[in-house]
């Protein structure tokens, strides 16, 4: 489709062509112009010279070069008697046929002068023409051009900068058939894919959502009456039972406790990674957060002492989503009384860094970790090696779970460990301040 | 330490947990423990029967756990609530901390179960 460009093209040939015709016209009635003028002249010389001409006899030779010039043919038989008679030295004819001669020249004078009239004011409108043509055109195409290509090309720009910024507004209006119009249609059906797609994607991500949480309820529920019923058999709720038996339920409870948290985990990690928990970020005072998450591991610790040891007590508040950064916490803190030795120390720990970040440090007196290992361990499914106890098997999953929290708040995380001496965790959060305590008064 | 008989209400729609709590909470603490099934339940047994303790699932049929407990509250009664939910973010559990006297995160061990609530009970103070 090339209406537009057809259009022009056709407009363009059109006005090329009344305007060349106007103006071949006009130089056609210049050129007649200048040539009648110029008649207009001979004819007032040659009057001149007969009037002055002396009775001689080769005086008729410049007549005989006009003669050759003149038309129409009746001046030329004119001027040819009054040459016959100046050769045949008829005295008494000659001014007879002079006065007779001038007679009809300034009559074909007249005529010439009424010819050159006329075709000044051809020349004229000619001219009028060619520039009005002109005039004509150029309006005629400026508008045509501005309705035809550059309104509509604005009113698309405007719906591609809405498509832009999320609002699709559909033209109910067919397009019209030319190249704008193909380039609305076009955009049109580019729009509608895009919509299309992202409504399969919203489709496909609900569907995922969906399957995340019905695999989360799913999943759990029955794994929780397995647990739930296996420690009731084993802790000989039913009925006294022997130690084999005891021995194989404990297994079975521990099991199904590692899947149920395998299944927590990889759940979370869906989730972050799918990014449907959207951090949920608030201002809190570190103390409080590390404090909850130390009363919720108390229990947990058994015969490892986990202290806490803040070098100098800054009054820091963080922005951060509370339960995020308490999982993190409590995934380092597990970890740590996991791998410390029989009455190990756990020790936690915040300050500011160089970089004037926030740093919480979580220190333990395990046999540490290999220096080939350390950046392992934030990947899924990776542990170190030789876990001390195989009942407190992990997910593999808690380390990539905290790195995935700590990303999405702006923060690292890593460790620094020697081995034999033990390792600590830590990681940085950017966002937080000092808190405004009044002054006098302990914080 | 004397042994403190409890009449129990147990809502909690998922049948396998509903049974392995009321056999731990008779074998273990000898109470005596009534089971319903959906909120709706829960709310008019609640209202017509005197209980010592009412665990409550969270999420349940008809009327969900939260809920049951404001209209128990709005209808004055005053028998501790303790919430049995799986979710335990922190900012749930102050919600049913601040609406009943309790909670207990699922999955919770069997075997913890009578002491956790006997805990709760004491802590609030009854």
């Amino acid at each position: 489709m090339g209406s537009i460009l057809f259009k022009i093209r056709f407009f363009v040939l059109i006005s090329v062509l009344v305007f060349g015709a106007s103006l071949l016209v006009c130089v056609d009635a210049f050129i007649d112009w200048k040539n009648t003028n110029f008649e207009l002249k001979e004819s007032w010389k040659i009057e001149a010279y007969l009037k002055a001409m002396p009775f001689k006899p080769n005086a008729t030779d410049a007549l005989v070069e006009w003669r050759k010039q003149l038309r129409p043919n009746f001046r030329q038989e004119a001027l040819s008697s009054i040459i016959q008679s100046v050769n045949n030295r008829s005295v008494k004819s000659y001014p007879e046929k002079v006065i007779l001669f001038l007679n009809q020249e300034n009559e074909y004078r007249n005529f010439l002068s009424q010819k050159l009239d006329v075709l000044r004011s051809k020349i004229v409108w000619c001219l009028y023409i060619v520039i009005i043509c002109f005039i004509v055109a150029t309006i005629f195409m400026s508008i045509y051009i501005q309705s035809t290509i550059f309104k509509p090309l604005n009113a698309l720009y405007l719906r591609m900068l809405d498509f832009l910024n999320d609002r699709y507004t559909y033209e109910f209006q067919a397009p019209e058939a030319n190249e704008i119009g193909d380039l609305q249609s076009t955009f049109n059906s580019l729009a509608q894919r895009v919509i299309n797609n992202i409504e399969e994607l919203k489709t496909l991500d609900s569907a995922k959502t969906e399957f995340l949480n019905i695999a989360s309820h799913e999943l759990r529920t029955p794994l929780t009456s397995i647990k739930g019923s296996l420690s009731l058999l084993r802790n000989g709720v039913s009925g006294e039972i022997n130690e084999v038996t005891s021995k194989l339920l404990l297994i079975a409870e521990t099991e199904t406790d590692r899947l149920i948290r395998l299944i927590n985990d990889l759940l979370d990690l869906a989730k972050i990674e799918a990014k449907k928990l959207p951090l949920e970020e608030k201002w809190y005072q570190i103390e409080s957060l590390i404090d909850n998450t130390f009363e919720s591991l108390q229990g947990l610790s058994g015969s490892t002492e986990i202290s806490l040891n803040i070098k100098d007590q800054l009054p820091i508040d963080i922005f951060i989503d509370r339960d995020r950064i308490h999982q993190v916490l409590t995934n380092l803190l597990s970890n740590a009384i996991k791998y410390s030795p029989p009455q190990g120390i756990v020790n936690v720990n915040y300050f500011v860094n160089g970089h004037h970040q926030l740093v919480i440090e979580v220190s333990d007196q395990g046999r540490g970790i290999a220096p080939e290992d350390q950046k392992q361990i934030f990947e899924k499914f990776r542990q170190a090696t030789n876990d001390r106890s195989p009942l407190v098997k992990g997910t593999g999953l808690g380390l990539a779970i905290a790195r995935a929290i700590i990303e999405e708040h702006g923060g690292e995380i890593g460790v620094k460990s020697q081995p034999k001496k033990g390792s600590t965790f830590y990681f940085t959060l950017p966002k937080w301040k000092y808190r405004k305590t009044k002054p006098g008064v302990a914080a | 330490m004397e042994k403190i008989i409890l009449k129990i209400l147990l809502a909690e729609d998922d049948p396998n947990i509903s049974t392995i709590s009321k056999i731990t909470l008779e074998a273990l603490g000898g109470h005596q423990v009534f089971t319903v099934d959906n909120g709706e339940d829960a709310y008019n047994r609640a209202l017509s029967e005197s209980f010592d303790v009412i665990l409550l699932d969270e999420m349940m049929p008809k009327m969900n756990g939260i809920k049951v407990c404001k209209e128990l509250r709005a209808k004055k009664v005053k028998t501790p609530i303790i919430f049995l939910s799986a979710k335990s973010q922190l900012t749930d559990i102050e919600i049913f901390e601040a609406i009943g006297n309790g909670f207990i995160p699922k999955p919770f061990d069997p075997m913890t179960l009578n002491s956790r609530i006997l805990k709760i009970l004491e802590d609030s103070g009854f």
